[in-house]
């Protein structure tokens, strides 16, 4: 089943913020598995990779993520270890591009993005690690994929599904009855 | 936005005056409207209309397809009809089955989709549908009024007028999902059609090819019953039905989670009303055709019925305003300099906000060359808005909250009555709807629809913090006041953003959320059925695809008076 790029950020916000992130980082953890989907990858793979892991060893690639976009620079050495998913880092650091491009390498995998184009391979791609990421500058990204739908397994849909059931309240009569006023009568 | 040389440079009112929530709830439609954007478009390109399939029975059940043909793309409503048993008719989102479901196709559907849209399309939420489709609805009748259409008609006799003004729509739409949901094309698939340029294009054709289904559906019900003796409904009483839509929690969260382009919506209007104020000199006939639509748009609040007590007095004090414009417009000079001036300042002193709010909304008729401009600006292109800039310094961020939430330090938000009410999404359908915080359980599942409030809490936390510290820094430690960062460097471009009221309060009315949202898609006769919930009616008076016309294509909204 195809998804649109809104239900996927619907999605993933509500997964997030039932995972345990602030409103706020469920956001942005939202605009990342977007930006990935919109250029092809497996999104919604990653973050439901994410957000399955509740004691986390490594780093959290959207808090670094969200990190690297607020201060607008990456780290100084050019490093990030231990990290849990990294794919889902690319869409952070691309907001911090104004010309040029970045490419991250972890694992046998490379991503390369001029902030608006990806260039992506390798088997570790959509994989959890946790890895060391490299980062280095000025590489060219050839233009990638984009794509209008998201292709998300069924498993991680269904992963991402049961935590943003989290945040729904539980049907109760009271609810039903007094919650969305629905006025006297339904018919006229 | 550029001023022409007609007018002078008039500030645009401020957003700590038009932002409140009895203001939002006072807004009438206006030429920016979305509906009435789609049908100047349509009449001035002269769209082409056809209905090449009405397959419905003689129980009312089938389908029907109605094509809408721009300068470069066709538009498909695909209309499913169905035998509904009263029991199941409820206008919620908890519903699970309607007297007419929709899809708007984008293009002429072969019949492998229709087929597919069939087996789709009924179900609503529970159905998917694909990036070939733009929009999906559902509507139910008005039992009472249709019922009555069906036998008179039949009968070969017209309806009785004061029955169709007694509930003004055959059919109410009770959801028109577009922009993703349920699997229909993105917003962005469609965003860079001139067309679909102005917000909600696709599902407000949606839902004027609907208009022109249901009177196709009511006649073809009323010959099925009343074999030769059947008669077509009377032109003039067709006009004048619109299409019911029948509204509840789900918009308010809509304006509050789009702070841009809630924002690009009051900009515009509010940016139309500061040009149009700036016009030093009113021609005679600006003048003339003010006064003219005034008197039109008069009939339509004589038209205008509510049971609920709170919209009862608004209409009483909205009646008592326009008597007291009237006799202040026998002795307005209109050859002086900056009259729309003069008369909106007038106003803000004499009337109330219901009254203020139809008079800004008339005085940009006569202005649509200084307006309709605008209506292509209403749309959210700004996604990097909603990028956080983390060098921002605490001191910065302080300031920016401070604007848009600064008459919210007023409030002790422990008390109970300010924090009444929690917005939550129900597991039944994802329900949107509002408990009461102190005796329900679900202030756990509470979404972050109270801007005010969450801004306190941060600028709470912020006390802590020196004013040259950087907000990355305060996030990192603080990652629940994200969200009112994110907000406060919105407010940069979107000074309208952000209502200024609380919107978790005791005595919140969160139908005046769901009326500034409507009145922008050009809703009229707002009717609440309780503090959650309204009825409205679209396109009232509008001429039906085969009859839309550059003359008629835009003032339909105003009444005509009776001959």
């Amino acid at each position: 089943m195809t998804y649109s790029l809104n239900e996927v950020s619907a999605m993933a916000k509500k997964a997030a913020r039932g995972a345990g992130f602030s409103w706020g980082m469920a956001e942005d953890a939202a605009m990342a598995t977007r930006w990935l989907c919109a250029r092809g990858l497996r999104g919604c793979d990653a973050l439901a990779g994410r957000l399955s892991i509740s004691d986390l060893d490594g780093a959290c690639s959207v808090h670094i993520g969200c990190k690297i976009m607020d201060l607008q620079q990456c780290p100084d050495d050019g490093v990030m270890s231990g990290v849990a998913w990294p794919i889902l880092l690319l869409p952070f650091v691309a907001q911090t591009l104004n010309g040029g491009s970045v490419t991250l390498r972890w694992g046998n995998a490379e991503a390369t993005t001029d902030g608006r184009n990806l260039s992506a391979s390798g088997s570790d791609l959509i994989c959890e690690g946790p890895f060391d990421v490299s980062l280095v500058r000025g590489e060219i990204c050839h233009s990638g994929h984009t794509a209008t739908r998201a292709h998300p397994s069924p498993d991680s849909w269904a992963v991402l599904e049961s935590l943003a059931h989290r945040t729904y309240a539980p049907a109760t009569e009271e609810s039903r009855l007094s919650g969305a006023g629905a006025g006297l009568s339904d018919n006229d | 936005m550029k001023q022409t040389d007609q007018s002078t440079s008039i500030q645009r009112r401020d957003p700590a005056q038009v932002m409140r929530l009895s203001r939002l709830g006072s807004l009438h439609q206006c030429r920016l409207s979305f509906m009435r954007q789609l049908t100047r478009r349509m009449a001035r390109e002269e769209w082409t209309f056809e209905r090449p399939v009405f397959d419905i029975d003689s129980n009312g059940v089938g389908r029907a397809i109605y094509t809408a043909q721009g300068p470069e793309r066709t538009y498909s409503l695909v209309a499913f009809a169905h035998d509904l048993p009263p029991e199941k008719r409820s206008d919620r989102v908890i519903a699970e089955a309607w007297d007419a479901t929709f899809t708007l196709f984008d293009g002429v559907p072969t019949t492998a989709d229709i087929d597919r849209l069939e087996q789709n399309v009924p179900l609503q939420e529970a159905g998917r549908v694909s990036e070939s489709e733009l929009s999906v609805s559902r509507a139910n009748r008005s039992v009472r009024l249709w019922e009555h259409v069906v036998a008179r008609l039949a009968l070969g006799q017209q309806p009785d007028a004061d029955q169709i003004d007694a509930v003004g729509y055959l059919m109410r739409t009770t959801a028109v999902y577009g922009s993703g949901k349920l699997g229909a094309a993105d917003r962005e698939v469609i965003a860079a059609r001139e067309e679909m340029q102005a917000p909600f294009q696709a599902e407000m054709l949606s839902v004027y090819l609907t208009r022109a289904f249901v009177r196709d559906l009511v006649e073809h019900m009323a010959r099925s019953k009343g074999g030769d003796k059947a008669v077509p409904l009377d032109p003039g009483i067709a006009r004048r039905l619109g299409i019911g839509n029948s509204t509840g929690l789900g918009m308010a969260p809509f304006i509050v989670n789009h702070p841009v382009l809630f924002n690009n919506w009051i900009m515009a209007r509010e940016e139309a009303l500061a040009r149009v104020c700036g016009v030093e000199r009113a021609d005679p006939e600006e003048v003339s055709l003010f006064l003219t639509l005034l008197d039109r748009a008069a009939i339509g609040v004589d038209r205008w019925r509510s049971e609920h007590p709170v919209q009862i007095a608004k209409l009483a004090e909205l009646r008592s305003d326009i008597a007291a414009l009237r006799a202040h417009l026998a002795e307005v000079d209109f050859t002086a300099a900056r009259p729309w001036d003069a008369l909106l300042r007038w106003a803000e002193g004499r009337l109330t906000e219901e009254g203020q709010e139809w008079l800004a909304s008339l005085m940009l008729e006569p202005y649509g060359a200084l307006v309709d401009g605008l209506g292509c600006c209403m749309s959210d292109a700004n996604p990097q808005a909603a990028r956080i800039d983390g060098t921002m310094t605490v001191g910065q961020l302080r300031d920016l909250i401070e604007v848009s939430f600064g008459w919210a330090r007023a409030i002790d938000w422990n008390a109970p009555e300010a924090c009444a009410r929690v917005w939550y999404t129900s597991e039944e359908k994802l329900e949107p709807r509002l408990g009461e915080r102190f005796e329900e359980p679900v202030a756990d599942y509470e979404q972050p629809l109270a801007p005010a409030r969450d801004a306190a809490l941060a600028c709470a936390a912020l006390e802590e913090w020196p004013d040259d510290s950087r907000i990355a820094d305060f996030l990192m430690a603080h990652p629940e006041h994200r969200h009112t960062a994110r907000r406060a460097q919105i407010s940069r471009v979107a000074p309208y953003g952000e209502i200024r009221d609380n919107t978790i309060s005791a005595d919140v009315m969160p139908i005046d959320m769901l009326r500034a949202k409507l009145s922008f898609f050009g809703a009229t006769g707002f009717d609440p059925r309780s503090d959650r919930w309204v009825r409205i009616c679209m396109y009232s008076g509008a001429p039906y695809p085969a009859d839309l016309t550059p003359e008629n294509g835009d003032l339909w909204i105003y009444p005509e008076a009776p001959a």
